[in-house]
């Protein structure tokens, strides 16, 4: 395995690297903003753990953004708490997911779900409080397994998000589905970096990633329609 | 029986309220608990609270009143969303398909 992806990624301008993880974070964070809001209206707990999913990957969007400034911190700490984020947040969804099926029993997976969300608080405030001279595990090496993870993770998640179109399928229904496709393919892309050395897929990476935002924020975005039997009965 | 997550059956009851007036005719509390799959008297229970929250008007013959007409645009909005990532509310706690209402309990 060649030197790791992260680091061989800054041969790509700072500039338009920072930028484009700035935006997926604040993108990402409009996702999370939205599970928020209905967690608020509703009192599920299913949709704080949805929030709190994609709030970590907007976060450890924001990590890798942060490790190309000098911040009296190594860049490699900033790597890890986004190849944490990105796992743990990947993993949060999936749980998430397994404990809103119709089939099967629902606790276990949600306290998976928040045992996972707590155990990365404290993986990235250990990390914070530690001092900047500490010699912390860099977790390169497991790099193109967190990478294996996620793509498995975001599989998953499609898998279960598919169910909502086939229980009646419609265009915006395909939506999410495709939107966590587009981010396997991400962390895939990530994953040949990672095994290959090649860096010459960095763009693609991108490409899946903001493909799978912009799908997530449409199908946040599009009006309802309402029911045939209420528009009729309305006109 | 399984639990129901309580804002699905508000968004229930209230799309039932909807439905029935939109017939024409004044909602019956007897349909709206048949069409939601309640009890009648926890639906009876739900009216009460959503008419002091100024949803509903009538507890009898439930009408939506104008903020419950705009709460309901909204839920359907919440809900059409959500059905998009594959999340359907109706699952009880436990992950388990709802059950058919009790109607013996309800004579």
């Amino acid at each position: 395995m060649g030197p790791p992806a992260a680091r061989r990624a800054v041969a790509y301008p700072a500039v338009a690297l920072v930028s484009l993880d700035v935006a997926a974070a604040v993108l990402t964070g409009l996702v999370a903003l939205f599970f928020g809001r209905t967690w608020r209206r509703t009192d599920d707990s299913l949709h704080l753990l949805f929030g709190v999913g994609f709030g970590l990957i907007a976060l450890s969007f924001l990590a890798v953004s942060t490790s190309q400034f000098d911040l009296a911190r190594p860049g490699e700490d900033w790597d890890a708490m986004r190849i944490a984020g990105q796992t743990g947040g990947a993993l949060v969804l999936v749980f998430a997911y397994l404990s809103a099926r119709r089939s099967g029993t629902a606790r276990p997976w949600q306290v998976l779900g928040w045992l996972v969300a707590a155990a990365l608080a404290l993986f990235a405030g250990l990390y914070w409080a530690a001092p900047p001279y500490a010699a912390l595990p860099t977790l390169y090496e497991s790099f193109a397994t967190a990478h294996a993870v996620q793509f498995a993770a975001y599989i998953g998640c499609a898998v279960m998000a598919f169910a909502g179109y086939r229980a009646a399928p419609s265009t915006d229904r395909a939506l999410v589905p495709a939107a966590y496709l587009a981010w396997a393919f991400s962390k895939y892309t990530w994953f040949a970096i990672d095994v290959t050395g090649s860096e010459v897929v960095v763009p693609l990476v991108f490409a899946w990633r903001f493909a799978a935002i912009g799908l997530l924020l449409l199908a946040v975005a599009l009006p309802a329609r309402r029911s045939r039997e209420v528009q009729r009965a309305a006109t | 029986m399984p639990r129901r997550e309580r804002w699905g059956i508000i968004g229930a009851i209230l799309e039932e309220v909807e439905r029935e007036g939109a017939r024409g005719a004044q909602a019956r509390v007897s349909n709206i608990a048949l069409r939601a799959n309640l009890p009648h008297d926890r639906l009876l229970e739900y009216l009460a609270e959503l008419g002091e929250a100024g949803l509903v008007t009538g507890e009898r013959m439930p009408a939506l009143t104008e903020r419950g007409k705009e709460f309901l645009e909204e839920y359907r909005q919440w809900l059409r969303v959500l059905e998009r990532f594959g999340i359907r509310p109706g699952a009880d706690s436990e992950g388990k398909p709802q059950a058919a209402p009790d109607r013996e309990a309800e004579r």
